[in-house]
């Protein structure tokens, strides 16, 4: 499973304005909706689902990365998003420190598989500094996606 | 000093060895002073990096080989088969995560 295939083009947010986790992910949730991603009626209930998963747990892992996600219905395949902020986000992290990276998953509530191996290639990208290093110079959705797909090439050789 | 355990422990639940299990894996880790590295076939993963385990793609029923190796690899051990058994106290099948 490539980056490029779940992550959705049009809803990555490369300058994120959000400063706190609720309002983050309010904005990258917004965005899938405006890129058609998932339906307008679910956008409110997929943002309280996420925000719950967080009770659990921040799903910031250290590393100013932060994974939010969560299962949902209105979806029929895994899709996701990213945002890089420049300022850092207050996502209760694990280590303390803020957040620059962020991809949001969501993902059908049938299919563990598939969220399972979405979060094994997106840990397994950003465990790579120099990854996360170029990630977080991104200005651009074009930028960004030049990366994801250089990234999945790597992947695949 | 190589006072290495070893052991294999199956992944519960139906979400495999998704996000909650990975931090509750890696917090316990970090109490032991010990190096734990977990297996999956050739992928090794330590047991403090979240990214790491998380790298692992491990699903449900998945077998993982563990390692601890340093002077509390023993209770180290005892205390990762007893989170696995326990199927990570119910998280993994709870949340929707």
């Amino acid at each position: 499973m490539k980056l490029n295939e779940f992550v959705v083009a049009d809803a990555i947010v490369p300058d994120l304005q959000a400063t706190s986790k609720e309002d983050a992910i309010r904005a990258m949730v917004t965005s899938l909706k405006k890129s058609g991603a998932i339906p307008v009626a679910d956008e409110e209930g997929i943002i309280s689902a996420i925000l719950k998963r967080e009770e659990l747990g921040s799903t910031g892992i250290g590393n100013g990365v932060a994974v939010p996600h969560t299962k949902h219905p209105s979806v029929d395949r895994l899709v996701a998003t990213v945002a890089l902020s420049k300022s850092g986000v207050d996502f209760a992290s694990l280590d303390g420190e803020d957040v620059f990276i962020l991809f949001l998953l969501i993902s059908p509530p049938d299919r563990p598989g598939d969220h399972l191996r979405g979060l094994e290639n997106i840990s397994r990208h950003l465990r790579d500094q120099t990854f996360c290093s170029f990630l977080r110079q991104s200005n651009t959705q074009k930028d960004i996606i030049d990366l994801l797909d250089e990234a999945d090439g790597d992947m695949a050789s | 000093m190589s006072d290495a355990v070893t052991g294999n422990v199956t992944v519960p639940g139906t979400n495999g060895l998704h996000m909650v299990p990975c931090s509750l894996l890696a917090q316990r880790a970090s109490k032991f002073a010990c190096q734990i590295t977990i297996k999956k076939g050739d992928t090794r993963a330590d047991a403090r990096n979240i990214f790491e385990l998380l790298g692992l793609g491990a699903g449900e029923g998945t077998v993982l080989a563990c390692e601890a190796t340093g002077e509390d690899a023993g209770p180290a051990m005892a205390d990762l088969v007893d989170l696995f058994e326990s199927g990570f106290e119910g998280h993994a099948d709870r949340t929707s995560s």
